[in-house]
């Protein structure tokens, strides 16, 4: 009695999947309820790790998005169209070749939200202040020209006095700057830098405004004045270094740079032009990729178990159906759909607990108190953060939930194939 | 019964299913190890970004001129007294350092630069990043050294080079303008990359002279003791009295505030590893006892009581968790030893640099956090063996009889 399969036809409706009966599918699913407290377990272990996965990875999305939306708004854009080596050495001569066609086109561009030529380089900043204010001071900070027509850089909006640059001979500058100058609106600043032939480039302007951000470097060092004075001063008549550009997308940079790179002239995406809020967001992406690998081998070890478990149980069952004339592959079959509906409830307990509980707190945001507010100030991030429901880091998880599920069914299921009827019938429970 | 009777009777069970108890084994491994070796990690970034704050010319403790932080001039310096150290307990200070530090700008033929103009005593700064930096061409001779010393990335901005003269300009005790040349006598190269820019040193002699003081503007000590910190502050405030005295901490709050979080993230990383386990967990501990019920029934017909019942169930519970643990520390371990010399993040420098953090990472093992975790899981089985227990519990001889 070897291989005891009976010789007797499969008989309609009594074998799960044979013409008339029930499918093995409809059969599988029945089967997760015989033992409704470990379904209950193991799909609600999926369901925590999944839960856990989609919150976090939203939570890192929303701050993340916001992060990277702000810093570009703020002041670099989205995408800029620079000099091909301005970015790695920013010379003052690397300037973009015919400026004003390709500012003009890349306003056409439906993509495109807004368009800043700007011409920039450091020079040392002196007050000249008032007769009896204190002494003025000498600091080294970076003068931007701007177009303030169609300057979009947010700083714009956030003046602390004062207003922004509104016609020639004034300038904008960061609060800390303005207060290291000893000046305040109204006052005189003398900008002298080096010019492209390589003298000296002197420039004075009238403060009207002074902005405060919270991030220190841009509050410490920056200052706007008009382009045109800008270039003539610097000896760049016309010519500019970037033209910002920010996108309806922020998402499409990569792909805009790239249309936007053509022999003369490179197009820049954020990732390159704020190199360290990009390997920000990769370095926790990687990090939490660590802790989703480690969820789901728990969550697989706890499926396997629960396989284990059940087909340790159901021996006898089994014998009888390969009595009554069921192929090996039938068994298998069954053990992948039980495997599968396992899978999806766990999946659907994921997504009933996350979807709502994100989408609420993308409403709402949430706040991590004071001292958060401070760090996060320093990207430039709200008060309160907002998640983003990620979808991707979601299906990630499904598809990784399905596939391991499926590994997890068929290694005791595979096992079965061996099985003896008559040792099966005997198994004791 | 006993307990050695009792051991023994879940020490058995244990071994009825041995592939089952084996994978539960696995996983409880993996999750311990997991939580030790994330927690690691975090210590390591800690205690890096710690570090960093510390070498980055704050020392633990620093004194200043009550405004010089919102106004970083020369007027605000102090003059210091010989004999201001005397009453510092010697085993807590590891050094310290007189500067003088004032913003200036600095050019060169070809660029211009805002920076912190450093003037140092180099024999005083092995308390900070200047005394662990390699230089290229040569290092401050002394505090009257009429030299500068400048950051490799500084001198990649500025297009100069060991040998070559910079003009610096800044503001003297008198309010006005003072600008002189310097010969860069070697440029150096920091660990963390974003301090290049920022430091210019030369002799505090010689920078005094140009900015025509006698004044520093910060007093900055370094602990050998940290638990000395609050005395060697109580002395600092007694030496200079009408001077603000700041630790770190107080220096940088935000810091300060990521390395608390890394305190509150151990239990993080617990409640989101180990509760992925803890339904595995359960589910094994309830099939095991569902097996059983003729056999608990039975036990119970021959006159067990139900606290040796459930205190059955729990050591099971307890002795698959401690082997776990043992095997899970084994395992933490293990990985550790690999990369206890350093994970390369170098991939991440300028994101870390803007932390403070070092490309090179090294993990950190503590052992109470390790002990914090063992007691944490130890208590989580014991949690996790409570349902499964009250199932066993509350069979009944019938129950049992009808299966």
């Amino acid at each position: 009695m070897s291989d005891a399969t009976l010789p007797l036809p499969a008989r309609a409706g009594i074998l799960p999947g044979a013409a008339g009966g029930p499918s093995i599918a409809a059969i599988a699913w029945r089967n997760l309820w015989r033992n409704r407290r470990r379904t209950w377990l193991t799909s609600g272990g999926i369901g925590f790790a999944g839960f856990l996965v989609i919150a976090i990875n939203s939570l890192q999305t929303g701050t993340f998005e916001t992060m990277i939306d702000r810093m570009a708004r703020f002041f670099s854009g989205h995408v800029q169209v620079q000099h091909p080596q301005y970015l790695a050495d920013p010379r003052t001569e690397y300037t973009v070749a015919n400026a004003a066609a390709r500012l003009e086109a890349l306003e056409s561009r439906a993509d495109v939200d807004g368009a800043a030529p700007r011409a920039q380089a450091f020079a040392l900043l002196s007050g000249v202040p008032a007769e009896d204010a204190p002494a003025a001071r000498a600091v080294g900070g970076l003068v931007v020209g701007v177009d303030p027509a169609r300057e979009f850089a947010a700083i714009r909006h956030a003046p602390a006095t004062g207003r922004y640059l509104a016609g020639p001979g004034e300038a904008f500058l960061g609060a800390v700057l303005a207060k290291n100058l000893g000046v305040a609106v109204g006052d005189e600043v003398a900008i002298v830098g080096n010019s492209e032939a390589g003298g000296v480039a002197a420039l004075a302007a009238t403060v009207v405004g002074a902005f405060s951000t919270g991030q220190a470097e841009a509050d410490r060092s920056w200052m706007h004045v008009p382009l045109a004075e800008f270039q003539e001063a610097f000896g760049l008549e016309g010519r500019v270094h970037a033209i910002a550009v920010t996108l309806k997308d922020a998402a499409a940079a990569e792909a805009a740079a790239l249309a936007l790179t053509d022999s003369e002239t490179a197009g820049v995406p954020w990732q390159r032009l704020l190199p360290d809020v990009h390997q920000l967001a990769e370095l926790k992406y990687q990090g939490t990729y660590m802790i989703y690998a480690l969820l789901l081998v728990l969550v697989t070890f706890s499926i396997v178990n629960a396989f284990l478990m059940t087909t340790f149980e159901r021996t006898p069952e089994f014998g009888m159906m390969k009595a009554l004339g069921m192929g090996p592959g039938g068994i298998v079959r069954m053990m992948a759909w039980e495997a599968l509906w396992l899978a999806l409830l766990g999946l659907a307990l994921a997504l009933l607990v996350s979807v709502p509980l994100v989408l609420v707190l993308s409403a709402t945001g949430i706040s991590f108190g004071a001292a958060y507010a401070e760090i996060t100030a320093q990207y430039l991030l709200p008060d309160r953060l907002y998640p983003t429901l990620a979808w991707r880091a979601a299906l990630e998880f499904a598809v990784a939930v399905l596939v391991l599920t499926q590994i997890a069914a068929a290694i005791p299921a595979l096992r079965l194939r061996r099985l003896r009827v008559v040792d099966a019938l005997r198994h004791e429970e | 019964m006993s307990l050695p009777l009792l051991l023994q009777l879940s020490w058995r069970n244990l071994w009825r299913h041995r592939r089952r108890n084996a994978i539960l084994l696995a996983a409880i491994a993996v999750a311990v190890a997991g939580v030790v070796l994330l927690n690691a990690m975090l210590r390591g970034m800690q205690a890096d970004m710690r570090d960093s704050i510390i070498d980055n010319l704050t020392g633990h403790v620093k004194v200043l001129q009550p405004g010089y932080l919102d106004d970083p001039s020369i007027e605000r310096g102090f003059e210091v007294a010989t004999g201001w150290n005397d009453a510092l307990p010697q085993d807590a200070v590891a050094g310290w350092a007189l500067r003088v530090r004032v913003p200036a700008v600095v050019m060169s033929e070809r660029e211009t630069r805002g920076v912190q103009l450093v003037g140092v005593d180099p024999a005083q700064e092995a308390i900070s990043f200047l005394g662990g930096v390699t230089v290229d061409g040569e290092g401050l001779a002394g505090r009257d050294d009429r030299r500068i010393l400048i950051g490799a990335a500084l001198a990649e901005q500025l297009e100069t080079a060991v040998g070559r003269r910079l003009a610096l300009l800044t503001q003297g005790a008198d309010g006005r303008n003072r600008e002189a040349g310097y010969r860069i006598a070697g440029i150096y190269r920091a660990e963390v990359g974003g301090l290049e820019k920022v430091f210019v040193f030369t002799g505090a002699d010689t920078l005094q002279g140009m900015l025509d003081t006698t004044a520093v503007t910060e007093v900055s000590v370094r602990l050998a003791d940290e638990a000395q910190e609050n005395s060697v502050v109580d002395r600092l405030v007694t030496a200079f009295a009408g001077l603000d005295v700041r630790t770190w901490r107080q220096l940088e709050p935000q810091a300060a505030q990521m390395v608390e979080f890394a305190d509150a993230a151990v239990f993080i990383y617990f409640v989101v590893i180990m509760g992925a386990l803890v339904f595995g967990l359960v589910n094994t501990l309830v099939t095991a006892v569902m097996e059983r019920v003729r056999e608990l029934g039975m036990l119970r017909t021959l006159g067990m009581r139900p606290y040796a019942v459930v205190a059955q169930v729990t050591l099971e519970s307890m002795l698959v968790m401690s082997l776990g643990i043992v095997l899970g520390l084994a395992l933490a371990f293990g990985v550790f030893a690999l990369v206890a010399d350093g994970i390369d993040l170098t991939a991440f420098d300028d994101s870390l640099a803007a932390f403070g953090l070092r490309p090179i990472f090294v993990p950190v093992l503590r052992g109470e956090d390790v002990a914090l975790v063992v007691a944490m899981s130890l208590m989580l089985g014991l949690l996790a063996s409570f349902y499964p227990a009250r199932r066993a519990v509350r069979v009944t001889p019938l129950e049992a009889l009808r299966r």
